[in-house]
């Protein structure tokens, strides 16, 4: 026999003799457990995982900012440099005159 | 196997909608059969326990996590029930079924519910093997799906299988 055909038996054997229970399971009185779902509310804590991956997108959003921000501060700086360094020449030059 | 079908109604249940108690029984009900039948070897257990599953979803509803695997959730219920079950069952009756059979016939009404393949797949195959080949051939469960509810590797799904269909094939052809 081949699978297919026994699988088909078996499945056709097994349905016709499944019970319907929905009508008693419809019918027996069950308080559903309400409380679990409010504990679980009150007392979720993130996971490990959760605060791990935070923290790690806290330092990659500082590091981007900061390379973002680090031209304008070089920029800043070599400004300041190259405008202390003028005065300097033109206060010589001055001089020399 | 429609799973997001099943999450909405298991949804709808922890809101309190009881017609999707319904829709989640029909999706459900070939698994759960199944699943009980190949722990409990037994047409009447296989059918309280159904009862018993059913009625326990409706009282854990809310321990269900939504849009993760419905099937997974309410066929662990059922694995578990049907597992302690059989288990104080073994406790309390010491004697073999099979070998004592004409201790119980005038009582049980069930005989004529052992169907001729069933009852083969019961002697044959073990507890594992029969759940399988169950769920694949009446609930239409893939093997994957099947892995994961049983939470056991695909490897293993696939070899019980195969091994169980050979069983059987061999038992037919002797008989």
């Amino acid at each position: 026999m081949k699978d297919k055909q026994l699988l088909k038996l078996l499945k056709a054997e097994v349905t016709s003799m499944m019970p319907n229970v929905y009508d008693a399971a419809k019918s027996a009185k069950v308080t559903p457990d309400k409380n679990h779902e409010l504990n679980l509310k009150v007392n979720a804590q993130p996971t490990r995982k959760a605060k791990f991956t935070l923290a790690f997108a806290c330092c990659m959003v500082a590091v981007f900012t900061l390379m973002a921000c680090m031209p304008l501060i070089i920029g800043n700086r070599v400004g300041t440099t190259n405008n202390v360094y003028q005065t300097e020449q033109s206060q010589s030059s001055d001089k020399n005159d | 196997m429609d799973k997001r079908e099943l999450n909405k109604c298991l949804i709808r249940m922890q809101y309190g909608d009881d017609r999707a108690f319904e829709k989640v029984y029909n999706l459900t009900n070939k698994g759960v059969f199944s699943m009980c039948l190949s722990i409990v070897k037994s047409y009447a257990e296989a059918e309280d326990m159904m009862q018993t599953t059913y009625i326990k979803v409706r009282e854990k509803i809310n321990y269900y996590k939504p849009n993760t695997n419905g099937y997974a959730w309410i066929l662990t219920i059922t694995k578990n029930l049907c597992i302690n079950e059989y288990k104080k069952r073994k406790r309390e009756h010491v004697t073999d079924f099979d070998e004592n059979d004409f201790l119980v016939t005038s009582s049980d009404n069930t005989a004529q519910f052992d169907i001729p393949i069933f009852k083969l797949a019961k002697k044959v195959l073990n507890e594992n093997e029969l759940t399988i080949v169950l769920m694949y051939a009446v609930s239409g469960y893939r093997h994957k799906e099947i892995a994961e509810i049983l939470d056991k590797p695909l490897g293993t799904v696939l070899w019980s299988y195969n091994n169980a269909l050979k069983k059987l094939k061999a038992q037919l052809g002797a008989n």
